[in-house]
């Protein structure tokens, strides 16, 4: 691995810059945009098992592609989508695809042995390096300029309370895995818990203030001073809660969110839309500009009773290609994936960029992502990779792109140069051959 | 920040200026006949003031000039011309010596009885408890070990269906510690014939008693899956698990850490799982890393297979209690602790609302639940008020959370928080009766016992009124001496009363104790603590025994140290040749806190003896003076170096007792091993010590001491009034007079049994009338 980063190195001095890079060095869309609005925001949206392909894969190429059931939901924004083809997980090593199409698919890289045993193929552990999201936080981060409060925020949404190579996909490096947070008060509470509190203990003030006059009339000198000075607290503590309602004013105020919601599978379309808000609501007050949103898991088994299914959605997915009714319940899965997607880009396209002209969805670029490509056999090719947005990324979507087997480090090269980290390789270096696609 | 308790309450009756030693004579004084006539009629003959004309008293820390100036300026209201020049100054020089000056106060008011906020332990303790109300009532175990179960496949199953008796491949059994390397086979037991090395789990379950209070961190060693719960409800929720280690990489044993900060004394659940699954070898370990302790297997001592329930431990830091006066103590209000207060009820209420389904016993989809979390709401602040509210208090201190909210557990988060801000929550003394009624008894019980508030059964007694009867009082105080945060209170004290915040992080020179590491540091606190257990809880145990006791705690490896022969394994206690050892004061943690990092220090262990044991006291130092090792004769022994520093005789006056109670622990090294020779010149702990009744008595050692405090009333007072104030955190003068000749006669009476002195002095510090009433009548009594 290391003669290939070297080679890579090599290549790259020799050509003087690399020819995927070429067009951000000379055009800097990219960085032009940034520089009008200051902001670029990026956000995974994971949904599992695979798609079906016939109702998935636009038939014609270029920016006049066609839509098909699953993409329909997306319709509005067709000239801000770019379905593509072709991209695939081409990490080996231990685990089941299941698990690497899950864990390797932010970190471009192999899992480590280990003691997980999935369906078929060796027992895995963790990955062994760091994922995409998380290395473009710390790059985010280090800059003054484009640090935020969370750097990054991990949103899940019915993810199973199990911590295993199936339920992560971001890692903040080797055996490092983050969690998402699938509970939509938890995530409320981290966001907004201070400003929470600060109302309920604004509300509490009086009472203590009254309490306190009122029986200090009945103490001596003394023990009046200590209560005196204990109501000074009290006061300052007032004037400060209301001297904060001012100042800190959000562009965008708390979103308003059921704190008593159940987190059971019949939940979950709510559940789906409260993380969404919260999710753009945090962009909106700039708390952070990477974004994770995670649907259950790898082998997710789903039952989407709200569209009349009852089966599990890993075990549907398992039915072979000759059972249509499987692959007509498959479709209505993933149309109702897609239309969650289509709420979170409408939120952004309606919300305008704070403190600059356009929407927050001009400087967002949203990645729909899969383990899989197909379900029922647990392919890692053509895995179905959507974009949308990315103008402030230089990215020309609006179109249907079909590659020749490119891996998906590639892809990932090419969106962590768009945001201004220059990086040659990411995850397997051997799998970054070619480098960042051309998306300009 | 604001601080009251540096006023000196105790300050003998006097009437000295500060600026010369004559007497101020206050009741011809000229100043006073001016005060009667224009400030008295708002400021009330004794500076206390009048309702609606000066409502504050007329105290503070002006300096008498200022305070002239002041009421030239601007007294009387709107007369000011009234009084000026020198009838200004000397009404000033009256109103100062009469009342307002910090002595005229410590004069006026003696030592009285404070309103006093909860200190760090007690604002720790009074929140887990308050809720552990509402639950089982908590025992601390007396197994010890973990309780383990061993299944045959790896998801804590039995690896076949359990249609075949005979082939059985789970078992439980009781399990000292974790760590165990099964190396590439099978857990080994009898009836483990069934597994196989390729798949089997194991579950270890039960609760974890820490010592002290503080951030613990948790380790897992091992191999393979395995995940950790400590104080947390058994719950597959991932966001309660301490640690989650459940994904092993590459079979190679690493560490999975996490960290809980827990309250010392108090018992936990505990509950380990671990699987291997195709994996070649298997191996676990469970460790821990103790506040200012080092990583080591969780022994046997700190384990029971007994499981506990959960509590709700506030983790936020909090500023340092005030203990200017000798002791900590609630006085100081200040921003930070404020601040702390108020983060450790949101984090209390966050619990209390995440918990609130069990607490209240409220079942899925209840019809009830929001009539149930009011009642509960309403028992909450009862409970953390320590008196049930009147139907008044519930309208004003309950239902007001409740108006305009949208659920009811938000009106549960809000009262919550307002019970655990509020004064008569944070304040448990604040509106007590002159004359306790049952409720402050109890509050007063739970408070001096144990640093927290009434437990179930207590709570149970209030209501009978049986706290208020002393007759009964003192069966219930004896309930609650020989429960398990009495014990925890009492480590506390010995850790004040020993000065073993010297030890904290101790470390010696390695050239010249190159023993002395952190595993034997940590160790020797273990044993410190068995030693003060014994000499309080053991059958037939009493004071006595604390100062002259000739055994040790001794593990394995102290052993090595201090030992007159090996010991295998754990703790045990070791006799030890009389004239080695003799208590508490010859316990090598403590000589070793009380010596420099490369030499044994006879003036700081004498200063503590003189303080501490023998109950005298010393001056401050005329001069400061360091201990320079480089100014001495080289071959001077160092008895001889610091007869030579204090020769002086402004030093003698105080080093005449300092010296010879130093010296007679001369035979014990740095860290406190025993010795023969100093510099090569045998020890010589001899010295001739001069009593406070002024009787010259011979010391030859450290036994000598040890009898001698044993044996003097003063040392026995000394004891008294330094447990006093660690358990009532007032002063002991507050409770009349007569308070120590009383505990001191029970004391002796009773053998010196230290229960029984704790006992008296709860029973006292919580029935006796409270003191604390205005004394308005100090300076009228001057007059004639």
């Amino acid at each position: 691995m290391k003669s290939s980063r070297l080679s890579r190195r090599n290549f790259v001095r020799d050509l003087g810059v690399s020819a995927a890079a070429l067009p951000f060095l000379t055009g800097l869309p990219g960085l032009n945009a940034a520089a009008g609005s200051g902001k670029q925001r990026l956000i995974f949206m994971f949904s599992p098992n695979g798609t079906i392909p016939p109702n998935f894969w636009p038939d014609k190429e270029g920016a006049d592609y066609d839509l098909k059931r699953i993409l329909k939901p997306l319709a509005p924004y067709k000239d801000k989508m770019m379905p593509m083809r072709g991209i695939n997980n081409k990490v080996g090593g231990d685990g089941d695809r299941h698990m690497r199409g899950m864990s390797c698919l932010l970190t471009g890289t192999e899992l480590l042995p280990g003691n997980i045993q999935g369906g078929s193929e060796t027992p895995a552990g963790w990955a062994s390096d760091i994922s995409i999201d998380q290395e473009l936080k710390n790059f985010l981060q280090s800059r003054e300029e484009t640090r935020t409060r969370f750097g990054s925020l991990e949103f899940g949404v019915a993810v199973p309370n199990r911590a295993d190579p199936w339920t992560r996909m971001s890692y903040k490096g080797a055996n490092q895995p983050v969690a998402p947070i699938d509970d939509p008060e938890q995530m409320l509470t981290k966001l907004y818990g201070q400003q929470k509190d600060k109302e309920s203990l604004s509300s509490i003030i009086d009472v203590v203030r009254d309490d306190i006059t009122r029986v200090s009339k009945n103490l001596g000198a003394e023990d009046r001073a200590r209560l005196e000075e204990h109501l000074t607290l009290v006061r300052e503590m007032e004037a400060e809660l209301q001297r904060d309602d001012g100042d800190n004013e959000l562009d965008h105020p708390i979103p308003d969110i059921d704190p008593d919601i159940e987190l059971v599978n019949d939940n979950t379309p709510r559940i789906s839309r409260m993380q969404i808000d919260l999710l753009v609501n945090a962009m909106a007050n700039d708390m952070t500009r990477i974004g994770s949103l995670q649907y259950m898991r790898s082998v997710g088994q789903a039952r989407m009773n709200w569209l009349g299914i009852k089966e599990g959605h890993h075990g549907l997915s398992h039915e072979p290609d000759t059972n249509k009714e499987a692959a007509e319940k498959l479709t209505k899965i993933n149309e109702w994936f897609a239309a969650e997607l289509a709420y979170l880009t409408k939120r952004l396209a309606e919300t305008p960029e704070p403190g600059a002209n356009g929407s927050m969805l001009d400087n967002t670029l949203i990645v729909w992502l899969n383990e899989l490509g197909i379900g029922n056999r647990h392919t890692l090719t053509d895995i179905p990779f959507v974009l949308i947005g990315g103008k402030a990324h230089g990215i020309k979507t609006g179109r249907h792109l079909k590659f020749q087997d490119a891996t998906h480090n590639r892809l990932w090269l090419t969106i962590a140069q768009s945001m201004g980290h220059d990086i040659q390789t990411f995850g397997n270096a051997n799998l970054c051959e070619g480098g960042a696609l051309n998306l300009s | 920040m604001l601080s009251i308790a540096t006023k000196r309450i105790w300050l003998p009756v006097v009437l000295l200026l500060s600026t010369g030693a004559h007497a101020i004579d206050l009741e011809n004084h000229p100043g006073k006949a001016i005060y009667r006539n224009l400030c008295a009629e708002c400021h009330a003959d004794d500076g206390q003031g009048v309702e609606d004309l000066a409502d504050d008293p007329l105290v503070g820390s002006r300096t008498l000039e200022s305070l002239a100036g002041r009421i030239e300026r601007t007294m009387p209201e709107d007369e000011e011309d009234l009084c000026v020049g020198e009838d200004a100054r000397i009404v000033a020089e009256y109103i100062y010596h009469a009342f307002y000056s910090e002595e005229a106060r410590a004069r006026n008011t003696p030592a009285r009885i404070d309103i006093t906020r909860l200190t760090e332990p007690q604002y720790r303790n009074s929140i887990a408890d308050l809720v552990q109300t509402f639950r089982a009532t908590l025992n601390y175990p007396e197994d010890r070990g973990l309780k383990a179960t061993y299944f045959g496949g790896y998801k804590f199953n039995d690896r076949k269906e359990q249609k075949d008796q005979n082939k059985k491949d789970r078992y439980d059994r009781n399990d000292p510690f974790v760590k165990v390397d099964f190396g590439t086979g099978i857990p080994s037991h009898p009836e483990a014939k069934e597994f196989n090395s390729e798949q089997f789990s194991v579950r270890w379950e039960g609760t974890i008693l820490p010592e002290e209070t503080g951030v613990y961190e948790f380790v897992v060693r091992t191999r393979n899956g395995a995940t950790l719960w400590v104080n947390e409800k058994r719950s597959d929720d991932l966001s309660d698990k301490t640690i989650d280690g459940w994904v092993a990489p590459n079979n190679e044993v690493r560490d999975e850490t996490g960290k809980i900060f827990l309250i010392g004394g108090r018992p936990y659940p505990i509950r380990l799982e671990f699987f291997t699954y195709k994996e070649e070898k298997a191996s676990v370990e469970l460790l821990w890393k103790p506040p200012h302790g080092i990583l080591h297997t969780i022994p046997k001592s700190h384990l029971s297979p007994t499981w506990s329930h959960e509590s709700l431990i506030v983790d936020v830091p909090f500023p340092a209690d005030d203990r200017s006066v000798g002791y900590e103590r609630g006085t100081m209000v200040s921003r930070a602790w404020y601040d702390a207060v108020t983060a450790g009820a949101v984090q209390s209420a966050d619990y209390i609302v995440s918990h609130i389904d069990e607490l209240a016993r409220i079942q899925r989809d209840d019809p009830k639940r929001a009539e149930k979390i009011r009642t509960f709401s309403s028992q909450f602040v009862d409970r953390a008020f320590r008196r049930p509210l009147t139907p008044e208090e519930k309208a004003i201190f309950v239902a007001p959370h409740f108006e305009g909210t949208e659920t009811a557990d938000q009106g549960l988060r809000r009262l919550v928080l307002f019970s655990l801000t509020a004064p008569r929550f944070l304040y448990p003394n604040w509106r007590q009766n002159e004359t306790p009624d049952e409720w402050d008894v109890a509050a007063n019980l739970a408070l001096s016992l144990w640093d927290s508030l009434p437990d179930h059964q207590l709570l149970g007694q209030a209501a009978k009124g049986q706290t208020a009867n002393p007759k009964i009082a003192g069966n219930i105080a004896n309930r609650m001496v020989w429960d398990w945060r009495t014990k925890a209170k009492i480590r506390g004290f010995f850790h004040h009363w020993l000065e073993l915040e010297r030890s904290v992080d101790l470390s010696k020179d390695e050239t010249v104790y190159p023993e002395f590491d952190d595993a034997v540091l940590a160790d020797l606190k273990t044993s410190l603590f068995l030693t003060t257990d014994e000499a309080v809880w053991g059958r037939d145990s009493s004071y006595r025994d604390l100062m002259l006791a000739n055994y040790l705690f001794l593990n394995e490896r102290l052993s090595k140290l201090y030992g007159s022969k090996q010991v295998k394994g754990g703790f045990q206690k070791v006799t030890l040749d009389p004239k080695v050892r003799a208590g508490v004061v010859t316990h090598p943690l403590l000589l070793s806190s009380l010596a420099y990092h490369n030499n044994t220090s006879p003036i700081h262990r004498g200063v503590f003896l003189t303080r501490n044991i023998v109950g005298m006291t010393l001056k401050s130092p005329p001069m400061a003076n360091e201990f320079k090792e480089g100014k001495f004769n080289p071959n001077f022994t160092m008895r001889q170096k610091v007869t030579e520093m204090t020769r002086d005789k402004a030093c003698m006056s105080c080093h005449v007792t300092i010296n010879p109670l130093g010296f007679s622990l001369e035979h014990y090294d740095g860290m406190g091993r025993w010795r023969t020779r100093d510099q090569n010149k045998p020890v010589n702990s001899v010295s001739n010590f001069k009593t406070e009744e002024g009787e010259t008595i011979k010391l030859t050692g450290a036994r000598d001491v040890a009898e001698f405090a044993a044996d003097t009333p003063s040392a026995h007072r000394t004891f008294i009034e330094q447990l006093f104030h660690h358990l009532a955190k007032q002063p002991m003068l507050a409770y009349g007079p007569d308070t120590m000749d009383t505990l001191y006669a029970d004391f002796q009476n009773s053998g010196f049994k230290i229960p029984e002195l704790i006992k008296q002095i709860a029973i006292t510090s919580s029935l006796n009338p409270n003191q604390s009433s205005p004394s308005k009548q100090q300076v009228a009594s001057t007059e004639p």
